[in-house]
């Protein structure tokens, strides 16, 4: 499981983060578990960072991954994963990594 | 819809010419293009009663503030937020003043610096979004959302990088005459696909290289516009559309998808009547959605619209006649406005660069707001030639 922001009010799943729901624009949004399996809908290699402290830790693999539970979050991709596969996040202080589903 | 826009018209479209780097503010760069619009029209800070400004840079000052710093008393403000769509959604508000008697004239400027290392903060400053959900990510900013968009057009599509590449290499062969181009060089396919890898599939010749400048127009009644002595263009449809389809996994569509018949309906032209395009090109991919989404052809086929058609200023579909953003650079948010001023230029006779015989019928489509997974905004003009 993953923690993000949920509506108590309608249920709605939100990332990043909001301020009111943007389902029914109550400010009843909580932060709770929700399922980290997804599905990587694009991927990208990563050779150039604006910031100088990822110089020597590139290239990086980044998806899109559409959640279960509704968002789509941005990832670090474990090697070789591409498009249409099943992933299962974990979260470090609000960064996920997506390694794929058993 | 919306109502017609009558005897309202864009002039006098100035470019400030682009430089790589400055230390001067952004104010510079928009009072430039103050400058040289008063320079083509004779009007000066008291003439102009409406101001429009769309710059990321700005810091603390507000097109409020600006007034004060270039010695205006408008009556009549507005600051566009929504990037490389602010060059249309800057004329729709304006177009619409100056029907209305808001105001009388307006100039519409957008500009931006760009200092050594400016743009590493300007990423810092961009959106909330952009810093909670992309940064922490190797910090590669709008290329990682852009190259996963792209990838995913090419997964759903078919699109290979060499159709990517041919919309590059004829918008460089367009900017080779446009004097402000920072790209002097002639670009081969072959050299955009051996260019070094920027955010895969995205490679050096996909992305624009952030820069100084600004770009503007009036816009006035048509009878003022006449007395004054200056070709104009008229306004024959226009639309826009912000957080369209926001509910789709990955973006593949841009808002113009929603109404584009209505902007056609409304224009009274067809798609083929039109002489000279301008889409925002930030990247190929979104050149390619907008000419689908606005029914050039159908969608995900725009790979094999360019290969069957030449984008080149005298081919059949001339497309980013200056070059576009890929070959001028980027000047911050005046690269919403590169299209318009553009076309305005065509559709006037006055192109800077070369010229599409007799253009009479012009589109400019702008997209802007990349904010972490989708770009937000986007906007569309269909401007005609003046005629009495
Ligand atoms: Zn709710």
């Amino acid at each position: 499981m993953i923690k993000l922001q949920v509506c108590t009010n309608c249920q709605t799943v939100h990332y990043p983060k909001r301020d009111i729901c943007t389902a029914c624009w109550q400010d009843a949004l909580a932060w709770q578990p929700v399922s980290a399996q997804g599905k990587v809908s694009s991927y990208t290699d990563l050779h150039v960072s604006a910031k100088p402290e990822w110089a020597d830790k590139l290239p990086v693999r980044i998806g899109l991954v559409k959640l279960e539970a509704g968002p789509n979050v941005l990832a670090f991709l474990e090697a070789n994963i591409i498009s249409n596969v099943s992933v299962v996040l974990t979260d470090k202080d609000g960064v996920f990594t997506a390694r794929e589903q058993e | 819809m919306s109502k017609p826009y009558t005897d309202v018209v864009i002039t006098a479209p100035v470019s400030v010419p682009y430089v790589r780097f400055s230390e001067r503010r952004p104010n510079y760069w928009l009072g430039r293009a103050l400058g040289m619009l008063s320079e083509d029209s004779g009007l000066g800070p008291q003439d102009i009663d409406g101001l429009s400004v769309s710059s990321f840079t700005l810091g603390p000052d507000s097109a409020a503030a600006l007034t004060q710093h270039f010695g205006m008393s408008p009556r009549w403000l507005s600051q566009e937020v929504t990037g490389g769509a602010s060059g249309i959604t800057a004329l729709r508000k304006a177009a619409r003043a100056v029907q209305m008697g808001d105001a009388d004239i307006v100039a519409c400027i957008a500009g931006d610096t760009n200092p050594k290392g400016g743009f590493e903060g300007l990423l810092d400053s961009f959106s909330s979004d952009m810093s909670a959900a992309v940064l922490p990510y190797g910090a590669g900013g709008p290329n990682v959302s852009f190259a996963l968009i792209t990838r995913a057009y090419m997964e759903k599509y078919g699109a290979v990088r060499e159709d990517f590449g041919r919309l590059a290499v004829s918008q460089r062969n367009n900017a080779l005459a446009y004097p402000h181009a920072l790209m002097k060089k002639s670009l081969m396919l072959n050299q955009y696909m051996e260019a070094k890898p920027i955010s895969s599939p995205l490679h050096l010749f996909d992305c624009v290289m952030p820069c100084a400048g600004a770009e503007g127009y009036l816009v006035m009644s048509k009878p003022k516009a006449t007395s004054l002595g200056l070709p104009y263009a008229h306004i024959r449809a226009t639309t826009e559309w912000h957080n369209a389809y926001a509910n789709d996994d990955v973006q593949l569509r841009t808002g113009l998808a929603v109404d584009a018949q209505d902007l056609w309906t409304q224009s009274g032209v067809r798609v083929h009547d039109i002489d000279v395009v301008a889409t925002y090109d930030d990247y190929p991919v979104i050149s390619f959605m907008q000419l689908e989404d606005l029914g050039f052809c159908q969608k995900g086929e725009a790979a094999k619209f360019v290969y069957e058609h030449d984008l080149t200023v005298s081919g059949n579909f001339p497309h980013n006649t200056s070059g576009g953003q890929l070959s001028c650079g980027q000047a911050g948010a005046a690269g919403g406005f590169l299209g318009i001023v553009e076309i305005v230029r065509q559709l006037t006779g006055a192109a800077l660069g070369g010229q599409v015989k007799g253009a009479r019928l012009g589109l400019v489509s702008g997209f802007g707001i990349i904010n972490y997974d989708k770009g937000l905004s986007c906007a569309a003009a269909i401007l005609e030639r003046g005629y009495d």
